[in-house]
């Protein structure tokens, strides 16, 4: 997407002033801890999302980007702090700069401004990965596989992927629930029709049979056929009357009392007794068991909390949450209980037939507790209407399941009904009996207008059945081929990435693990890791591989990852220090890798390890000033580099300060770090030292020693080729050379250095500007004085064939003529 | 969204999450609306998902509405 060409940072978090040329290739940060490396990931981070990872993330709580991105002594300035990025699109092959404001991080600034450059930036925004830290290296590859899966798909952006899974799966989980709810209404309600009719079996014809000979007594014609919009009491002229008989039906009085007695006695019959043995059994097993309970219950909650999750905050604690997270996180949890869930399953299909008798016995109780109320005197039915509210609290206790106590309860009190009851309904049955005989005309008519509602009940509890019957079909199609092509297309990612992943990782560690395999294994919300380990099995990366090589695998997954993400848009990565624990053997791969593997994308890379700055400068990952070396970092100044001008600069302002020791040590710091690096360059023998703990009599006689030599080798290759002119131009610089290296006394310091050292410190500032003069002279005879770049051997190993600089105005031949 | 700043440089209102085309996420939802449009009768789904699904932000009532014309009550 992007290509950094420079970063200008002002008053933002440790850094006052910054300005880095980039210049759209890769680029290292070095400098020892707290010395300002994080401050410009910050900045990088900041000015393309306006957000500061390490300001907002877990455990960042009274942190924010506004209070805490200034400065610490523009605190009260926000305006004051900004960061600016010019960057180069190689997409739109422009250049663009954008700036943002700590004050109002949410806007930022672009020039020029165009859409397409829009797009970029707000594309760039909505992808904070380019930048990874060791932290969210390591969580790749030790995070326990749900975090992981989360991790990755994030990385991935599949959260996308993994919503739509969830509201489809929602959506089909609640029509299967509605079509089952409807399916037992309409159940009911031919029941109903069924006994309003008297009808053994409920078919077109039989009912129209029924209704034709209620008819041919009403002289009404006969219905030849039974449509959607029939009705069975067509041609009925409405009549009113007070009379009582008119008022409750006798007939249908009879038939819904009838039915009543039908469902009670059921509930006590043989075959719902069967049922309910079966059901308290399998209840009771449960009950006894403490894991299913444990697991069960919390199964419930999960499932009850995402039900009733708004997609705002969690109904249970109120903390806010993203949709997806919190169905993603309950999702993992509950197949963690999958067990608890198919034993529940179970046990709940053998309440069924007690639980449909049940439904039927609460429809005929309220049919019966209305019937009281309009018949002649009104029959209390208070005792009937709380047996049925008692039943319904069975049934909800029954579907509910949990607590297991209840249900078992329930079970044991279902099929009891109480004698009160049984008076109530004799009663009824008496006060019916007692009602006047209706004329036959009046029984027809009551048997056509009952029977007609019934069956308008029917047809629309069939209509909604149906209804909800497609809606499960569609919504279980749709969902199980979203599931289908999903699983296939994160099998393949995954195979992708897991075979680029390998190949990356064996690139880097060739030398022991050129066999090594990686398996990444997806399932639902999952995403196993495992890694051979030198061909004994298959283990998880952290089970036996080393630090190191768990940062290597974090590294390798992120690339392989990324450059499944972006493509050929994978041009940009910052990668803050994430290499720490990698042995400098493997880093020289590593950086190899970067170089080979990912050509067209730059890195952004920080460390506080100078020996890996090196290495990806050998390797040839950076160039010779595409890197900022960092030396010290104070509140009022922010981050020092380890820059000519910047060093002698501070050295003038001690003297000017008299401070001849704070001046001195500066020097000697300097000029360590100086000839560290030359004597890398120049190839330099140095007396080795197991803890790379090098003081400047190590190594500043050996560059000079070997500078020397390169010269003389390169006049005498030159003689050899007969190229007078070079020749004459060497023996100048060898002689500049040797008078830099003399007017500095620097091979006298080899005789003592510990005296030399303690001497700076006790010498007047006016004794020590000549010093700082000859070293300064010195200095500059190891760079050229064209590009200012430091000499160095070329190539690294093997025969030295140039002395060279980045330039080539001071390179040197070192090849004689054959 | 924009205001004019300068000649060439304005500042940007925070703009809302789009669905980046060509993401990852969008070419696997996209193979699976593909694959829904060629069974028999879904076509007219798949259409209406695809707006629900890649042009905005979807929601269980936005995929309802796809999937069965309901509007909420």
């Amino acid at each position: 997407m992007i290509r950094v060409k420079s970063i200008s940072i002002r008053e933002f978090r440790g850094i006052r002033d910054i300005t880095l040329e980039l210049g759209g290739k890769n680029f290292a940060i070095c400098g020892p801890n707290g010395t300002g490396k994080s401050g410009i990931v910050d900045a990088l981070e900041f000015v393309l999302t306006g957000n500061i990872s390490r300001l907002s993330g877990e455990g960042t709580g009274g942190l924010s980007v506004k209070d805490h991105g200034p400065h610490v002594d523009s605190r009260d300035n926000p305006e004051k702090a900004r960061v600016s990025l010019t960057v180069h699109i190689p997409s739109l092959k422009k250049d663009a700069t954008i700036t943002r404001v700590v004050k109002d991080p949410k806007t930022f600034t672009i020039a020029p401004n165009t859409p397409d450059i829009q797009a970029v930036f707000v594309k760039v925004a909505l992808h904070p990965e380019f930048a990874l830290s060791r932290r969210e290296l390591i969580r790749y590859v030790l995070a326990e596989p749900g975090k992981r899966s989360k991790d990755v798909q994030a990385l991935l952006r599949l959260d996308e992927v993994e919503n739509l899974r969830t509201i489809l799966q929602k959506i089909s989980n609640s029509c299967a629930r509605e079509r089952v709810d409807l399916v037992r209404a309409t159940d009911t309600a031919g029941n109903a029709l069924r006994q309003a009719l008297k009808l053994p079996k409920l078919t077109a014809s039989t009912i129209l049979a029924a209704a034709n000979e209620q008819r041919a007594l009403l002289s009404l014609s006969a219905l030849t056929s039974l449509e959607a919009n029939t009705s069975i009491k067509d041609g009925i002229i409405s009549a009113t009357t007070t009379q009582q008989g008119v008022r409750v039906s006798k007939g249908q009085a009879h038939t819904d009392l009838a039915t009543l007695k039908e469902s009670m006695a059921a509930l006590r019959g043989a075959e719902v007794a069967e049922a309910l043995e079966n059901a308290t059994a399998a209840v009771a097993m449960l009950a006894q068991d403490e894991a299913f309970l444990k697991y069960a219950s919390r199964e419930a909650l999960l499932r009850s909390a995402l039900a009733a999750f708004d997609d705002r905050a969690c109904p249970v604690c109120d903390t806010p949450w993203a949709p997806e997270d919190f169905r993603q996180r309950l999702a993992v949890k509950l197949e963690q209980y999958a067990n608890a869930s198919s034993r529940r399953e179970q046990a709940e299909g053998k309440l069924a037939t007690v639980l449909t008798v049940l439904d039927d016995t609460v429809a005929s109780v309220t049919t019966a507790v209305r019937l009281g109320a309009l018949l002649q005197p009104r029959i209390d039915c208070a005792y009937l209407r709380d047996y049925g509210q008692g039943l319904v609290r069975h049934i909800e206790s029954l579907r509910a399941f949990l607590p297991i106590g209840t249900t078992a309860e329930a079970l044991a009190a279902v099929h009891q009904v109480p004698a009160v009851v049984v008076d109530v309904v004799a009663s009824l049955t008496a006060a019916v009996l007692a009602l006047p005989e209706p004329n036959q005309l009046d029984a027809a008519r009551d048997f056509l207008s009952v029977g007609q509602e019934k069956l308008e009940s029917y047809r629309n509890a069939a209509l909604a059945a149906k209804a909800a019957e497609d809606r499960a079909t569609t919504a279980r199609l749709v969902f199980e081929t979203y599931g289908r092509v999903t699983t296939e297309a994160l099998e393949a990612i995954y195979k992708n990435v897991e075979g680029d992943f390998t190949k990356l990782y064996r690139l880097i560690n060739y030398d022991d693990e050129d066999k090594f395999d990686a398996k990444l294994k997806p399932s639902l919300g999952k995403l196993g890791f495992d890694v051979n380990f030198y061909g004994r099995g298959f283990f998880p990366p952290g089970a036996y591989h080393s630090e190191g090589h768990q940062d290597g695998m974090g590294l390798c997954l992120y690339l392989a990852l990324m450059r499944h993400l972006a493509g050929d848009g994978f041009t940009f990565a910052v990668l803050d220090d994430v290499l720490m624990s990698v042995d400098s053997g493997h880093r020289r791969e590593v950086s190899k890798v970067l170089l080979d593997q990912f050509p067209n994308t730059q890195f952004i890379l920080t460390t506080h390890d100078q020996i890996w700055l090196r290495h990806m400068k050998t390797v040839g990952l950076i160039e010779p000033q595409r890197f900022v070396h960092f030396r010290t970092w104070d509140v009022s100044h922010g981050p020092m580099e380890w820059d000519d001008q910047d060093v002698w600069g501070n050295i003038a302002a001690y003297l000017q300060k008299n401070d001849v020791r704070g001046a001195a040590a500066l020097l000697r710091h300097y000029l360590e770090h100086f000839s560290e690096d030359i004597c890398h360059g120049l190839r330099a023998s140095v007396e080795f030292r197991g803890d790379a703990q090098f003081n400047l009599g190590d190594l500043l006689p050996r560059a000079i020693a070997k500078m020397k030599k390169l010269l003389a080798t390169g006049r005498s290759a030159e003689t050899s080729w007969s190229h007078t002119d070079k020749v004459q131009s060497i023996v100048e610089r060898e002689a500049a050379f040797s008078a830099v290296v003399a007017n500095s006394s620097a091979e006298q310091w080899q005789v003592n250095a510990a005296v030399h050292y303690n001497g700076w410190a006790n010498l007047d500032r006016r004794d020590f500007v000549p010093v700082v003069t000859a070293f300064k002279a010195l200095v500059g005879k190891f760079t050229c004085a064209a590009c200012k770049s430091a000499f160095y051997v070329a190539p690294e190993r093997g025969e030295p064939q140039d002395l060279r600089c980045a330039c080539g105005a001071g390179s040197v031949n070192l090849i004689r003529r054959s | 969204m924009t205001t004019k700043k300068s000649a060439g440089t304005s500042e940007i209102a925070p703009l809302p999450p789009t669905l980046g085309t060509g993401s990852v996420a969008h070419q696997i939802i996209g193979e699976f609306l593909s694959q829904l449009e060629q069974q028999d009768g879904y076509a007219p789904i798949a259409k209406k998902l695809r707006r629900a699904a890649l042009d905005m932000r979807p929601t269980e009532i936005s995929i309802r509405k796809a999937l069965f014309d309901e509007e909420p009550l």
